[in-house]
């Protein structure tokens, strides 16, 4: 364990910085390594049970840079697997072709008759053949059956699964903050009002 | 397995976490696990002692502080919106 920090105050502070990196690099990693992993256990799954539930309820669509800036600030909080699914999202789902709204070209969700072409990257349009959803690439391959990387937006779930998603970051801010700084001293604390008991309680059988 | 999505779009069966699932009549329903992720998480840093029988009453009892909270807010909206605008607007 890395020796206490002094703080501002001049009174000794358990600051915990391994701890706190711990706990930004996966909720509850800093917990274990202070040893409590009892408490760790709970954070992990709290933390963990919000942000896979969410991303069951609104799929991976809900955690998007590009088109839910502000709420990626807030699921990024959960730790770099937020940035592995937006990676993953961006570059192996979304497809590039025109937006239907304004036409021009961008990076974005397919639409239900469109594949992505694997090389490219780009939209292709489904055509059923024979009654199987079919797609040409641009280098004249065939795929089939082809279909788009994902459901875009079921109403009510994108906004769900980005608010569980996004409080699951939130949560995890606290879970650092404890590691780095409540968790050790909690224990201290009950260390030392453990001992004070037992200097306060009366002596059995002692005396004259 | 494929399912049809409106203009005969064909697409493959649910995939967990890519798709999102069918909650558009249920959305109301999910405050519940939502209050219960957020109290496990909040009792587990804030009590001596995570894990035992005490924790998780507390654990039941801020989700159901949660949630009533949520359901008053919701009320008291609803009534500002479709009673008193109403009335100060003279409908």
């Amino acid at each position: 364990m890395p020796p206490n920090t002094t703080s501002q105050a001049g009174k000794s502070e358990p600051f915990q910085p391994v701890a706190a990196l711990l706990a930004v690099i996966f909720p509850g990693l800093g917990h274990f390594y202070l040893g409590q992993v009892r408490r760790g256990v709970l954070v992990t799954g709290g933390v963990m049970g919000l942000y896979l539930t969410g991303l069951l309820i609104g799929g991976i669509q809900c955690v998007d840079r590009r088109d839910n800036y502000i709420w990626f600030l807030g699921q990024s909080l959960v730790g770099p697997m937020t940035f592995g699914l937006d990676y993953v999202h961006q570059e192996h789902l979304k497809v590039i072709g025109p937006d239907a709204r304004t036409g021009v070209e961008r990076r974005r969700e397919p639409y239900p008759n469109e594949a992505r072409d694997p090389t490219t990257g780009r939209a292709i349009g489904i055509v059923p053949m024979n009654g199987v959803p079919t797609a040409k690439t641009a280098d004249g391959r065939t795929i089939a059956p082809a279909y788009p990387t994902y459901v875009k937006a079921v109403p009510r779930s994108n906004e769900l699964g980005t608010l569980f998603t996004t409080i699951a970051g939130f949560l995890n801010v606290i879970v650092v903050i404890d590691a780095a700084f409540g968790a050790r001293a909690e224990r201290k604390k009950k260390v030392v009002e453990g001992v004070s008991r037992t200097l306060k309680a009366p002596v059995v059988g002692g005396g004259a | 397995m494929m399912v049809l999505l409106g203009e005969g779009a064909m697409l493959p069966a649910y995939r967990p976490f890519i798709d999102p699932i069918q909650v558009h009549g249920l959305w109301w329903l999910m405050v519940v696990p939502m209050a219960f992720g957020v109290a496990v998480v909040y009792k587990a840093v804030r009590m001596p002692s995570p894990g035992n029988g005490a924790y998780w009453l507390g654990v039941l009892k801020m989700m159901v502080e949660i949630i009533a909270g949520m359901a008053l807010l919701a009320a008291l909206t609803y009534g500002l919106v479709m009673v008193y605008a109403r009335w100060v607007a003279g409908g």
